[in-house]
């Protein structure tokens, strides 16, 4: 991994359209600001690690349909 | 694309979506790039979406604004740019059910919407930057005043 030592305001350029500047320090907390081409995604990583795990939990296997269809059952039930 | 801005009431949307590409899979899945998305039954609200390459896995889909009436979002560009939207039409939103038992304890994840183009049967799954929606929101909400029916 790069590792660069960077004081507030000073900036990083990505291949050269994506800038990441520091904007303060508070504590452990670091502020950055981003510009990039509005193609670029940007999440937190610890939310994408999140959705991956709950995809993981959402996979449903061979008793899918079974699963389902009780769940449909108590939605009808909830509806009544 | 500057026209779409909120995605919210889809209601009526096409069923059939049939084989959609996702170009960078789904996080945790991302080899997995082809999904058949069916709908479950006549009058169910989910849909069954099942890697192409692989039958053991599958996902169950649920259409959230049939589910929770006051959802809306707003879709990142980095999305539209990817499916190719133009067009609030072609925009087709499904999310993703977590089934657990007892199952009315079931949840639905509402911050990582699927979001499909239904003409060109691209999708994501996109990672939204709300901090109100859960990952994992009961489908059945013990209060009628969280907005599930």
């Amino acid at each position: 991994m790069l590792v660069l030592r960077r004081k507030i305001n000073e900036a990083l350029v990505i291949d050269h359209n994506i800038e990441i500047v520091v904007l303060g320090v508070e504590g452990d907390v670091v502020k950055l600001g981003i510009q990039a081409p509005k193609q670029k995604e940007i999440v937190r990583k610890e939310l994408l690690e999140s959705v991956s795990a709950e995809n993981q939990l959402a996979m449903a296997t061979k008793e899918l349909k079974a699963e389902l269809n009780n769940l449909l059952k108590t939605m009808k039930k909830a509806e009544k | 694309l500057a026209d779409i801005n909120y995605v919210k009431v889809v209601r009526r949307m096409s069923v059939e979506i049939s084989t959609v590409q996702f170009p960078q899979g789904i996080p945790g899945f991302q080899d997995l790039r082809d999904f058949v998305i069916q709908k479950h039954e006549e009058d169910s609200p989910f849909y069954l979406m099942q890697a192409a390459d692989n039958e053991d896995i599958g996902f169950v889909l649920v259409n959230p604004f049939e589910v929770f009436r006051n959802y809306e979002f707003r879709l990142p560009d980095s999305a539209k740019e990817l499916l190719e939207i133009d067009r609030t039409e072609q925009i087709a939103v499904f999310s993703l059910v977590t089934l657990r038992s007892p199952v009315e304890e079931s949840t639905t994840n509402l911050l990582a919407p699927i979001v499909i183009n239904s003409e060109n049967k691209k999708g994501v799954q996109v990672v939204l930057m709300e901090e109100k929606l859960s990952i994992q929101e009961k489908l059945f909400a013990p209060s009628p005043v969280e907005g599930a029916r």
